[in-house]
């Protein structure tokens, strides 16, 4: 169950850990040096959400939401609570096929059911050289999302905006407005 | 197994705010319609009727329950032609289609999302939507439309709580001794209207408080006209 | 003195149940009682379940299992119904109103037809002898005692008791439940035995159960907070219960079983791996194999579990496991992939290469082609 991540998320944002807040459309920095843009204004949950460096969203938790993961060193999880397990650590030397099946895992220890990864592609993501796929999954309740993973892993660290929403309405909705964000995504390197 | 769901709705009701009876949210005071008056597809009900016991355990009763469902759909019918809407009841039978059973999913997920984003804790609110109610089920609320040769679609989930006769003992003690009552029965619920044109969802109401029947029909008029109040017409 | 009063009363609850005979075939719950509403929830839910994105649909499993389901269940055949449910890892689970769940990873792990038998008879027990009901009077009961304890306790200032009680509600409730896990044993026995399938089957199922989740000891904590009772309490049960039993059927039926599983075990083999619980995974995978044989599949999945554990000697194990799978028929061709990965990040560039290549060469439909090729383009030199 999926659901376990959303009630874990819903409590983490109950218990008082900060507010929801406007990203508007001018440049960002996220984490370790991504810079994003977005064509519209976005909702930024509070640090730590879905344990990823950055969740925002459009239409709120149970329905969408980009996952940023910006600048994640060898030797670390994709997430935070993944950090007391080794085989779930992210290697500067991954491919795209490998970094697929962590996020098939990721996405397995959440709670979600079904879950379906799609084949990696290239793409540059930040004008480095990167990867696409796409994925799917159910939550408890049956509910099913498609999503969809983009980076590149940046002198050995990963870059990478993940993108959820419900394949009956939020994927295909906000799918435009997500690519924007990918398509403006910039490594700051030499900082 | 597989019980953990009803867990999200319990902490939705958690993250309300506190000690007030209902809260609706509308994008205007008016539906919509070409010709005639509007027309609304009531959908299957989503409702559970329990009773607490002195302990705290929510007991399933599907007497209540069923008796519920009867009351409430009349009660909501007769509450609708009073203000010139008609509302027919879905056929339960839809939900045998997949897709429809996913467009249920989905209302019942923009439901949790407005209790937890719209009418939640301030902390919760989302600033891009800037205080509109604007949530959508997009293409899978049109294709409803012809499913169900209506304008608009209503959606209902509702929980409704009795104290047991033990509970009831129970808090008479716990005053006496501590002070303080046990919390009793709670009414709780949402309701969401979606046009079928656009899949905008075009008012929502919540209801949490501590009166409200639906045992009875007398009492489940009651709890009708508090769930369809500004309902827009 | 008080608080000891109500800690006495928590005691005597112990023997106490909500006291429901078995329930006769094709009987509902009266609608007055609080069995029906646990019904009421549990047809609301299933109802859903039907539509379930994680439903198994293969017709020609599904007539299978429910098969093995009616010859278990005699006359309760009518009253259950089985959903089997993609998800990896050993569970099932059985609703109020006969709605059975069987996960995919449970199918897996399972030998043959018997041990299916054992499982259903399992489940079967708790919706006759009404376990769900008894269980949740038993949560209520328990927390109502509780409140009160907590109330009085307030007003006469017993606070210390009240921490005592609710830990005693707690394990008498866990206890409760190993009690019906028995009980369902018990009753699954009865019922496989007279379809004529071999009891033995049942034992072995905890036995494997035990040597995949690791010999581990419990502690005396650990045991009575569990719910289940341990694998090793299990297998000695049903080893008594067996031994009371009037006839010693023998039926297995294994080819049967693993011809319906056949189509899809790869899919549930890469379910478990994609968990990334390597022990517990190679054990389970090592008793797969000492029961079939070792297949191209299982020897595939095997390296899939070293590659992505990646400790010290997982690569040269993950690459052996490769190998063998390359030698058997029906061979995947992801482990020519797989090779590829693993002599890419040992800085084997030309081994890297020819894997990939013969890759390509295998699946040239291959959904990932051009990011193979992008892996091979990326590596020049040797």
């Amino acid at each position: 169950m999926r659901v376990w991540l959303l009630v874990l998320s819903v409590a983490v944002i109950l218990a008082g850990c900060g507010r929801i807040q406007p990203v508007e459309r001018e440049q960002v920095v996220i984490g370790q040096g991504l810079s994003v843009q977005g064509s519209r204004v976005w909702n930024q949950f509070p640090t730590g959400t879905l344990g990823a460096d950055a969740a925002w969203t459009q239409d709120g938790l149970p329905l969408d939401h980009v996952l940023f993961i910006a600048g994640r060193p060898d030797g670390e999880p994709l997430f935070e609570r993944s950090r007391s397990r080794r085989s779930l650590q992210f290697r500067s030397n991954m491919t795209a096929t490998e970094i697929a099946e962590l996020w098939g895992t990721e996405l397995a220890l959440g709670e979600r059911q079904q879950i379906e990864v799609g084949a990696p592609e290239p793409k540059v993501f930040a004008g480095h050289s990167g990867f696409h796929f796409g994925y799917s999954y159910a939550t408890e309740a049956g509910l099913v999302f498609d999503g969809s993973a983009t980076g590149a892993v940046v002198a050995g660290r990963l870059y990478l905006i993940a993108f959820s929403g419900t394949r009956a309405h939020h994927y295909p909705a906000h799918w435009p407005a997500a690519q924007h964000l990918i398509r403006s995504a910039q490594v700051l390197v030499d900082r | 197994m597989r019980r953990r769901c009803h867990f999200v709705w319990l902490l939705l009701w958690a993250a309300l705010a506190t000690g007030c009876a209902g809260d609706a949210a509308r994008l205007g005071a008016h539906l919509h319609v070409s010709e005639g008056p509007p027309r609304i597809a009531l959908m299957p009900l989503d409702i559970g009727l329990s009773r607490v016991s002195a302990g705290g355990f929510h007991q399933p009763v599907a007497s209540w329950t069923e008796a519920a469902e009867q009351h409430l759909v009349r009660a909501l019918r007769q509450v609708a032609r009073e203000r010139g809407l008609i509302l027919n009841q879905a056929e339960p039978a839809l939900w045998q289609e997949p897709a429809a059973h996913q467009s249920r999913l989905l209302q019942g997920a923009i439901q949790q999302a407005i209790l937890l984003h719209h009418f939640g804790d301030d902390r919760n609110r989302l600033p891009a939507k800037n205080g509109h109610l604007g949530w959508s089920m997009g293409a899978s609320g049109r294709d409803l439309r012809g499913v169900l040769a209506a304008d608009y679609a209503l959606f209902i989930h509702l929980r409704d709580s009795y104290s047991s006769t033990g509970r009831r003992v129970l808090s008479v003690v716990s005053t006496v001794l501590v002070g303080l009552p046990l919390p009793g029965g709670q009414q709780v619920g949402i309701a969401t209207l979606v046009d079928l044109r656009t899949g905008q969802v075009v008012w929502a109401r919540a209801l949490d408080r501590a009166t409200g029947d639906l045992r009875d029909p007398k009492s489940a008029l009651e709890t009708a006209r508090a769930l369809l109040k500004e309902l827009p017409q | 003195m008080r608080g000891l009063a109500l800690v006495i009363l928590l005691l005597m609850l112990a023997g106490c149940s909500a006291g429901l005979p078995p329930l006769p075939p094709q009987t509902r719950p009266d609608m007055q009682s609080d069995e029906a509403g646990f019904w009421q929830l549990a047809e609301k839910a299933e109802t859903a379940l039907r539509r379930a994105p994680t439903l198994i649909r293969d017709p020609d499993l599904n007539r299978y299992v429910r098969d093995v389901a009616c010859k278990v269940a005699g006359p309760y055949c009518p009253d259950i119904r089985v959903y089997l449910v993609r998800a990896p890892g050993l569970n099932a689970g059985m609703q109020a109103n006969g709605a059975m769940l069987i996960q995919s990873g449970l199918l897996l792990r399972l030998r043959d037809e018997a041990q299916l038998a054992a499982i259903i008879g399992h489940e079967l027990g708790h919706y006759v002898e009404r376990h769900l009901a008894d269980k949740a009077w038993r949560a209520r009961v328990g927390s109502d005692i509780l409140a009160w304890v907590t109330v009085l306790g307030q007003g006469v200032s017993l606070r210390e008791p009240n921490a005592a009680a609710a830990l005693l509600a707690e394990l008498q409730l866990r206890a409760f439940s190993r009690g019906q896990e028995q009980a369902a044993d018990a009753f699954g026995l009865q019922r496989m035995a007279a379809a004529g399938y071999a009891p033995i089957a049942a034992v072995e199922i905890w036995q494997s159960a035990a040597v995949e989740l690791g010999d581990r000891r419990a502690s005396v904590v650990n045991r009575l907070l569990a719910t289940h009772p341990a694998p090793a309490a299990r297998r000695d049960g049903l080893l008594e219960e067996i031994a009371a039993l009037p006839v010693q059927p023998e039926a297995r039926s294994y080819v049967r079983y693993q011809a319906a599983l056949a189509p899809h075990r790869a899919a549930f083999l890469a379910d478990e791996v994609r968990l990334r619980l390597p022990t517990e995974t190679l054990r389970l995978f090592q008793q797969l194999e000492e029961q079939h044989g070792l297949d191209a599949d299982l020897a595939f999945y095997r390296g899939e579990v070293h590659r992505l554990r990646g400790w010290q000697d997982d690569q040269h194990l993950a690459l052996r496991s490769y190998a063998e799978a390359l030698r058997l028929p029906q061979s995947p061709a992801a482990a020519h992939r797989s090779i590829g990965l693993i002599s890419r990040a040992q800085g084997d560039w030309q081994r890297a290469r020819a894997a990939f290549v013969r890759y390509l060469i295998s699946e040239p439909d291959a959904p990932d082609a051009a990011m193979v090729r992008a892996y091979i383009a990326g590596m020049t030199g040797s």
